[in-house]
């Protein structure tokens, strides 16, 4: 598995300006020198960017391009390169430095004034540059945060990352037995550590707020190969449950929580409602394991308990994999040496533990072959394809407007041009003064971009972005990714105003002068070059819009599909009876008085307790051997999401029972266990009989076999927009329950029995905590968040990029009109209908509109097939989202074209003649 | 012969590349940076658009490159003219700097 590197990119994009920029010589050289030309650019860029990094490279392309274009003017007028220069410099006291300064802030300066003196141009440019390279810069950084920033790890090629594999037979996460058992290899591993993410709630001054967390073992520092900055860090005793709970704060964290106060270490704070020791703050460069988003505090395995009592217990357990392995491999080991060692262990723990170990390898991923976690690269590499074709497209709009408008503008200029020679100004002045222009609007657009950037990093933690952890993103903006989006904006300013330059010293000007507006003033823009920006124009903005509305398809689609569920007037709530020490065989009874008192409330038909909602990723799961199924991967047994309910769930629920019978009073603590499954999940086990009666256990208990006794109707486990997903029921009343959701029906406002709900449940005891509460419509709409978000981005893209064409077809249709101005003139004249000149204005640009747009719509069948499986909703090539993009295209190209082709024809022609 | 001295930085400096054997365009490249101690390094353009006139005016010539050298590369190699030129300016400039070290105008190296 490799992936392109960073550097690859850079590299790849450097030599692609370059290579562009080699069109500015004649054929005749280029076609002599280019393909060495190339070789040697990229040979010396291979090199800086190995032996001196990034900026090095970056300098060598710059000075490359400059030193190229100089040459490339004098190759233009013929200048030798050998023969000394024969006119004498002018004599001045300055340096030639000075000189070359002076003269360029001159022609800045002037730049400067003639952009200010056509605002609707000079700020049409600018937001162009600006919005092409700000939401281009906050794009990549996101990108580059999660897949290329290297983590700031000592020697960070030493360290590998080690999964057990989970129970469908990939490499996943690894139960801590088995890292203790990693750690006894130390012949082959420096350093081992585990670690585990957790979300805790840090209560400080009376104000709670939920903290980012992870809970690892001692070693954790000396894998990545740092030293905590202040304080002495965990030691082996805080392995040991029991010995208290202690944390390291992240240096960002100090600083922002305790503005970096020396004396932290010692200082106790309270998480999950337990006092945790300070014993160190982290080295400053470390963020945590969680990349890309940034760890508050590291907890000791000490502290596991303040995750909940069942986190004690899994330390222990062999089925219960919660924990991410990294090693440091010891000197002179290579991963595959590391794997060799793990392949022998997961041999003797498939002998030693052969229920829940057979099969079941563990894989070491040597450094740079994983990024979050085998399994979420592959979303995550697609996820950032998918947002950088976005951008891309949305530059390559950018880049071509500015083209567009930068070659409109030099062509208007050319008469001036022209003066200024015809008074004896040097060809070199009055290039400079077009490449002034551009770099300027270049340069300007882009730090407003940059500005842009900056603010969209800002927002992107308030967006609900699907991400693995909560926390903070770790959104630095890179240099490189600075220096490449200015670097790509400046090279199309000025090839784009070196164009217009290098032919303003190949016009004719006294043709200029005579020939007036029909002759050379308005300098034709070579057919060619108008209808092909057009048309990359309309390609990429019709990709962009059915990108977008299919995404929106997608969600829509999602939301009408429904969950299953009847969850229009279902009302629930979070309890927690822990506070209130209960007995074990207490807590059922009080639960049933709960529920007994939230029923005879007005309005309400029924209440249940379960753990878990419909269309939810929160929620467990648990390795489930099958009677009589044999999965074709693994372990033998399948990972079934679970939800422990109570009797009157599927009425609240509105589910209906396909077969056998839903919980009663009967299944209770000591009877015998049963579930019931969902029709899916009978089905698939077992096609084409009864599920009831069949038996199914934990794989971790050989002798808790449970009983089905019903199959429900299918509703959405995870999300609105999955397949048919599986699912198993267990009764709540045959296990201990300390914290559950409660849901009711009621015949009036769920909202309303919502809010009532916090009174309702702690009438008796106000010791009870209600967490949180609301109505099950909403929950399950803001299930789709991520998705409402990904959608509103991309509607912006859209909007952007509709923007852009608009703009794009609306400058060179005026350009054409203005050019034809005379002939339009002559044609009203002599009897033409409107109707016809505004026909033949808009036939001009027919062809490119129509190549362009079929060009789209290909590239955007192919897309739509890629995404049949990230948008299963929409359903591919959706016709409803690819009329509604190429309809508003149209639509937007149609009034951008009508309206200057109208105003053509409106215009008198006799005043057009007189002009002239 | 004509004079073409003073000679342009790149074109001494090719010159003085060549004078030890024939080479390519990349080659020349990574000799003028290694004997400049990377003080000078020729853009591309520089590069080859010097290569090209200094064949123009004869101050060096295209050579076959060697049998198992990339067919795509071109050699050159320094033609009379072109190491008379080198020598009058490398004389030219050795006048210079004589008469540099006898007003003392830089510190002897040493």
């Amino acid at each position: 598995m490799s992936r392109p590197t960073l550097a690859d990119a850079l590299a790849f994009s450097l030599s692609g300006v370059f290579r562009l920029l080699l069109l500015a010589y004649p054929r005749a050289f280029r076609r002599a020198f280019e393909a060495e030309m190339s070789e040697y650019f990229e040979c010396t860029l291979r090199r800086r960017l190995e032996r001196r990094g990034a900026l090095a490279a970056i300098w060598w392309t710059a000075t490359s391009c400059w030193d190229l274009l100089l040459t490339a003017y004098d190759e233009c007028s013929g200048r030798s390169a050998v023969t000394p220069k024969t006119t004498p410099r002018p004599v001045t006291r300055r340096r030639q430095g000075d000189r070359m300064l002076s003269v360029m802030t001159g022609e800045l300066r002037t730049a400067f004034r003639r952009l200010l003196g056509t605002p609707m141009f000079t700020l049409g440019a600018l937001s162009i540059v600006a919005f092409g390279i700000g939401v281009n810069t906050a794009a990549f950084t996101l990108v580059n945060s999660f897949l290329f920033k290297p983590p700031a790890w000592n020697e960070p090629e030493r360290v590998v990352s080690i999964y057990q594999d989970s129970d469908d037979g990939e490499p996943n996460s690894t139960s801590f037995p088995a890292y203790r058992d990693m750690t006894a290899f130390d012949d082959v591993f420096e350093a081992v550590a585990a670690s585990t993410p957790a979300t805790l709630r840090w209560k400080r001054d009376g104000a709670e707020r939920e903290v980012a967390t992870e809970f690892v073992s001692a070693s954790f520092l000396d894998v990545v190969g740092l030293r905590p900055l202040l304080g002495p860090g965990f030691t082996p005793e805080h392995d040991r449950v029991g010995a208290g709970a202690f944390a390291i704060v992240n240096h960002r964290f100090w600083q922002a929580e305790f503005a970096g106060d020396p004396d932290i270490v010692g200082r106790s704070i309270e998480l999950a409602g337990q006092p945790v020791t300070i014993v160190g703050v982290g080295p400053r460069q470390f963020g945590g394991n969680l990349m890309p988003m940034v760890t508050d505090l590291w907890l000791s395995i000490s502290s596991v308990g303040l995750g909940g009592e069942y986190r004690i217990e899994n330390l222990e357990r062999r089925q219960d994999h919660w924990y991410d392995v990294k090693a440091r491999l010891a000197p002179g080991v290579t991963p595959a040496d590391a794997q060799a060692a793990m392949t022998t262990l997961a041999t003797r723990l498939e002998r030693e533990y052969p229920d829940i170990n057979t099969n079941r390898d563990i894989t070491v991923f040597a450094y740079g072959d994983v990024r979050l976690h085998p399994d979420a690269d592959k979303n995550l590499n697609q996820a950032s394809a998918g947002t950088m074709a976005l951008v891309g497209l949305v530059l390559l709009l950018a880049c071509t407007n500015l083209a567009n408008l930068l070659t409109v503008r030099g062509m208007t200029r050319l008469p001036e041009a022209a003066v200024r020679r015809a008074l004896g100004a040097s060809n070199a002045a009055v290039a400079r003064s077009f490449i002034a222009e551009s770099l300027l609007l270049s340069v300007l657009g882009g730090l407003l971009g940059l500005a842009l950037a900056r603010a969209l990093m800002r927002l992107t933690p308030a967006l609900p972005l699907p991400l693995p952890a909560a926390g903070a993103l770790d959104t630095a903006m890179d240099l490189r990714v600075v220096a490449f989006t200015f670097g790509l904006v400046i090279v199309t300013g000025v090839l784009f105003g070196i164009a217009p330059a290098l032919r303003a010293l190949s016009v004719d000007f006294a043709g200029v002068f005579h020939g007036g507006s029909r002759g050379a003033s308005l300098q034709r823009i070579p057919a060619v070059l108008r209808g092909g920006l057009v048309s990359i124009q309309m390609a990429a903005s019709i990709v962009l819009l059915i990108a977008c509305a299919l995404v929106v398809r997608n969600t829509t689609a999602a939301l009408s599909l429904g969950a299953g569920v009847d969850a229009n007037r279902v009302a629930w709530a979070l309890a927690d009876l822990e506070p209130l020490g209960l007995e074990p065989e207490q807590y059922a009874a009080r639960w049933q008085e709960i529920l007994e008192r939230i029923e005879s409330a007005p309005g309400v038909d029924a209440a249940a307790l379960a753990t878990r909602l419909p269309a939810n990723g929160r929620g467990g799961s648990t390795t489930t051997v099958i009677e009589g199924y044999e999965p074709t991967t693994g372990t033998g047994a399948v990972e079934l999401p679970v939800a422990w309910v109570g009797p009157r769930y599927f009425e609240v629920m509105g589910q209906a029972l396909v077969e056998g019978r839903v919980f009663g009073p009967e299944d209770r603590d000591g009877s015998t266990p049963v579930v019931i499954l969902g029709e899916t999940a009978a089905r698939r086990y077992w096609p084409g009989e009864s599920a009831i009666g069949k038996r199914v256990r934990p794989q971790s208990d050989p002798d808790a076999w449970h009983q089905v006794v019903g199959v429900v109707a299918d509703a959405k486990v995870r999300s609105l927009a999955e397949p048919p997903t599986p699912i198993m029921f267990q009764a709540a009343d045959q296990v201990e329950m300390r914290r559950a959701l409660i849901v009711a029906r009621t015949q009036g406002d769920p909202t309303q029995l919502a809010s009532s709900y916090p009174d309702e449940i702690r009438a008796d005891d106000a010791q009870i905590e209600v967490a949180s509460t609301g109505d099950l419509e909403s929950y399950i709409r803001d299930g789709l968040a991520s998705e409402r978000t990904i959608a509103t981005v991309l509607a912006v893209f859209a909007a952007l990029a509709l923007l852009l064409a608009s703009l794009g077809i609306y400058s060179m249709v005026s350009y054409s009109v203005a050019r034809r101005a005379p002939e339009i003139g002559i044609r009203m004249a002599l009897g033409a209908a409107k109707r016809s000149v505004i026909v033949s204005v808009l036939g001009e640009f027919g062809i490119a509109l129509g190549s362009g747009m079929t060009l789209g719509l290909l590239i955007s069948v192919v897309m739509a097939q890629q995404l049949r499986d990230v948008l299963p909703a929409a359903g591919g090539v959706d016709p409803l989202a690819f009329s509604a993009g190429v309809l508003s295209l149209l639509l937007v190209a149609f009034v951008a074209s009508y309206v200057p082709a109208r105003r053509a024809a409106a215009a008198d022609p006799a005043s057009t003649l007189r002009d002239d | 012969m004509p004079s073409i001295t003073p000679l342009r930085p790149p074109v001494l400096h090719i010159l003085l590349a060549l004078s030890q054997g024939d080479l390519h365009g990349l080659g020349i490249a990574e000799s003028v940076e290694e004997t400049s101690e990377g003080a000078m390094s020729l853009g591309p353009g520089t590069l080859y658009r010097s290569l090209k006139e200094m064949c123009q005016h004869g101050l060096i010539t295209e050579v076959d490159s060697p049998t198992d050298a990339d067919p795509r590369r071109r050699y050159y190699r320094s033609t009379d003219l072109g190491r008379a030129c080198l020598a009058d300016e490398i004389r030219r400039l050795d006048h210079i700097v004589n008469v540099a070290r006898a007003r003392q105008v830089v510190e002897p190296t040493s």
